[in-house]
């Protein structure tokens, strides 16, 4: 190596070398500058569901501990426009009017860390306890009501869910114990560390419960009378890890859960045991690059699934169905700022199904197997444009393509428009799709149900329009509609046989709107109110005006958090509901819910204790039930305590 | 030519090498970075109330942990915001805070935060964190390290709560979140 090449390399080192930290240096530089300097640690966190350009909502780590939050179902039952149907195996969300009986959520997209937890059979997202992580230690979740299928594909039709995690430097060592009514215990624990370079989190729950007994009158042909006892009991065990060094990061989880059914499903009798058991395990690995104004992220994780189910029949020893998922993915996002006015975003991802099955046994008798190998590729790019202080743009368009079934394009376009310090108006169209799963494509059982192959996917074109207001300095409000059409929905139906099979039943539509206030009214007191209108005609009415099942038409929510000095939080919420429309065509009574709950101030700098009160005034409600189930509607769980003791390590 | 061409490929090698890609960091100290933009900041927010401010000092207070050490008044003593002398204050409980133009949360008082808000409420005050666990939760500007970068969040609700709007330079490289509005 020649003297000259040495020094003109080391000149070169010197120059890039030249300590760029004098504040003097600092100040000169400009903003973009500024925000394209290393800095000396390697910390970093992935702080949104994905659209980072996108107004998110965000649900603090600080209200879920107000309100004793303890499952995401619970979580998102907060939000205005949302509520859950409960039938004792399962929570299911409902969006804007819409929730089918037994749809297993694969209309929402559930997320942790920005990975997908809906599997590969169902589409199913676990929303009740089955999500696994105690939720007073995750550190948000985002919610996005309406579709997300432009940036993250089938499924997203509803909403989006993202539960984040973030480990702390300090302070972040927490374990938590509780017990409460039905036998409940669990303990929990999170702890995490930041370092110079790198960052980790270990996050494990335990919980049982032993559930209620109940009495179902319709079930008194179903075995003991009626009554399900010691049938409601529950189990979970989940872990959840992530390790970030520099650019690089992993995350693993694995959960398992376990439910009694005291409903009697599909003719089960209450003499024998009924359970579900659901397992869900992933590995994920991450590469993340920023240049000037590009960034570069690369992700390939390998997800299972296990679902299990067993039903008690009175002439049969043991009945099981099950069903095993386990897929790879791999995405690579690559994101642009093109110019201080506008951002390119574009992903292609790859997805391959090894397994997505189903398999039915009776008395050691295989009814049923079968297994739909499948892969599907996708990419998406959006353009956020910003014109002026005004007036902002975005579009997104997806494609999204099977090996199995349909290709599908989810275009997505929005514009927010602020024209002064009191008043954001922001409107937005998306067209999302699910495609068919599994189930609702090949599952058969002899004198029950019958295979459907040709279905095709189901779109939804939403629209959604919201006007914000300030109303005074410590208070806001404002008014939002939806309108949406459903177009071949799919949805399990009776055939002339009698047999039960899923079809593309027909359009449907979906209208409403919401008027809403949140803010402080004085110091100490934040409240939240929203009225919530809407109406999801039926898809299978000719002419779309008779009523769908299963959406309360009103909502009325109203929640506080009232601040006591050196005391603690009082978080006490209420919802009134309007009656449902079940599968019979019978209605559920509408229905007053309120919950309180009561958490100190840290005691002795690292304790703090909780106590909520879960139907403070003891209602006896229902929910609509599905197809599965002898009786229209469930009863809901009565007054309930749930004491905790959150220790600071 | 070829000798150029070496040293040219040398060079580059030795400078990739030398990159913080490969862990010999060349960065500047993350923490005298966030204080310049605390000032870079002020650039680029407008105040709702027309009233002008004859106070004397710009007044940034650290409310709780100090992770700068003493960068801020390293900073700010031969720098002025907004054409005003810097004070540095120091604040352990909220009534120590007073009305700052800047106010910057310590990650120990996130438990505080919720009462914190409300006692600086349309005070005109900049809250700012650097902590993921304050995303979302009514700090106006959160910073992160992103790929050895700074980022920020900023909550445009909680903002215009204070009499603050921010200039679309700063909106179009932030990240935008709303404090939890109950949606």
């Amino acid at each position: 190596m020649s003297r000259r090449m040495i020094i003109f390399s080391l000149l070169f080192f010197a120059i890039k070398a030249f300590p760029q930290d004098s504040p003097e240096k600092m100040f000169s530089m400009s903003f973009d500058e500024l925000m394209n300097l290393k800095v000396t640690t390697g910390t970093k966190y992935e702080s949104s569901v994905g659209e980072t350009h996108s107004a998110v909502h965000v649900i603090s780590a600080n209200t879920i501990q107000a309100y004793g939050i303890e499952n995401l179902g619970e979580l998102l039952n907060l939000a205005r426009g949302i509520y859950i149907s409960n039938d004792r195996n399962y929570i299911y969300v409902g969006v804007q009017g819409f929730s089918r009986p037994t749809d297993y959520n694969n209309r929402v997209l559930l997320m942790i860390d920005n990975h997908i937890l809906n599997e590969n059979v169902y589409g199913s997202a676990l929303i009740d306890n089955g999500f696994g992580l105690d939720m007073q230690f995750v550190d948000r979740v985002e919610v996005i009501t309406g579709p997300g299928a432009a940036l993250y594909g089938n499924g997203a039709m509803m909403a989006v869910v993202n539960v984040i995690t973030t480990p702390e430097e300090k302070g972040g060592n927490k374990v938590r114990l509780k017990a409460g009514s039905n036998s409940t215990l669990g303990s929990s624990f999170a702890l995490s560390d930041k370092l110079e370079k790198s960052s980790w989190l270990v996050s494990g729950n335990i919980y049982k419960s032993s559930g209620e007994d109940l009495f179902f009158n319709e079930l008194a042909d179903q075995g003991n009378n009626g009554h399900a006892v010691d049938l409601d009991d529950e189990e979970v065990y989940a872990a959840y890890a992530q390790y970030n060094l520099k650019n690089f990061g992993i995350k693993l989880l694995g959960s398992h859960r376990m439910k009694g059914i005291p409903t009697g499903p599909w003719e089960a009798t209450l003499n024998k045991r009924s359970e579900s058991v659901d397992e869900r395990a992933f590995g994920e690995l991450n590469y993340r690059r920023s240049f000037s104004n590009q960034s570069v992220k690369l992700v390939t994780s390998w997800d299972l699934y296990r679902y299990k189910g067993e039903y008690g029949y009175p002439d049969v020893d043991r009945y099981y169905d099950q069903s095993v998922g386990s897929w790879g993915n791999m995405q690579l996002e690559y994101q642009i700022n093109l110019n201080e006015k506008s951002k390119l975003m574009s992903e292609v991802e790859w997805h391959y199904s090894v397994k997505s099955n189903y398999r039915e046994k009776e008395d050691g008798i295989e009814l049923f197997y079968k297994n739909n190998r499948f892969h599907n590729s996708s990419l998406f790019v959006q353009y956020d444009y910003i014109l002026n202080s005004k007036l902002r743009f975005l579009a997104g368009l997806r494609l999204d393509d099977y090996s199995y079934t349909n290709a599908s394009l989810s275009p997505r376009i929005s514009a927010i428009y602020t024209p002064n310090d009191h008043l954001n108006i922001r409107y937005s169209f998306n067209k999302a799709f699910r495609a068919p799963n599994f189930y609702e494509l090949f599952y058969e059982s002899e004198g029950e149900n019958t295979s459907n192959p040709h279905l095709s996917h189901e779109n939804i074109f939403y629209n959604d329009l919201d006007i914000m207001k300030k109303l005074t300095d410590n208070l806001h409000g404002g008014v939002s509609f939806f309108w949406y059409r459903m177009k071949k929905m799919i949805d399990p139906v009776i055939n002339p046989e009698d047999l039960t099979m899923f079809i593309n039943t027909g359009d449907g539509s979906g209208k409403g709107g919401q008027v809403y206030c949140e803010g402080s009214l004085f110091k100490n007191l934040s409240i939240h109110t929203s009225y919530t209108y809407q109406y999801l005609s039926a898809f299978d009415s000719p002419d779309n005006k008779s009523r769908a099942t299963n959406f309360p038409a009103s909502m009325l929510k109203a929640r506080l958090i009232y601040y006591i000095p050196k005391i603690g939080t009082l978080g006490w919420q209420n919802g009134w509901e309007s009656s449902r429309k079940m599968i019979n065509g019978n209605k559920t009574s509408s229905y007053w819910m309120s919950s309180l709950n009561l958490k100190t101030a840290p005691l002795f700098d690292r304790l703090n204790l909780m106590l909520k009160i879960n139907n403070l005034f003891n209602q006896i409600y229902y929910h609509p039930g599905g197809l599965e189930h002898t009786m229209g509607q469930i009863i809901q769980p009565r007054r309930n305590y749930v004491f905790s003791v959150e220790i600071k390590l | 030519m070829k000798r150029l061409i070496h040293t040219a490929i040398f060079t580059v090698i030795f400078q990739v090498l030398g990159s913080s890609a490969f862990g010999l960091a060349d960065g500047v100290d993350e923490y005298l970075l966030k204080a310049v933009f605390f000032e870079r900041f002020t650039r680029f927010v407008e105040y709702g109330s027309p009233e002008p401010d004859n106070d004397e000092f710009f007044v940034i207070t650290i409310f709780g942990e100090n992770p700068f050490g003493k960068r801020l008044e390293q900073v700010y003593n031969e720098h002025r915001i907004l054409n005003k002398k810097v004070k540095v204050v120091y604040a352990g409980q909220i009534d120590e805070i007073g009305t700052p133009d800047i106010l910057y949360i310590g990650k120990d008082k996130k438990p505080e935060l919720e009462e914190l808000l409300l006692h600086i409420q349309g005070c005109k005050t900049i809250t700012i964190a650097d902590s993921p666990i304050f995303s979302g939760s009514g700090v106006m500007i959160n910073l992160q390290v992103v790929d050895e970068k700074i980022r920020f969040e900023i909550d445009i609700e909680s903002a215009a709560r204070q009499n603050v709007k921010f200039d679309r330079i700063l909106l179009v490289n932030a990240i935008i979140v709303k404090h939890q509005t109950g949606k």
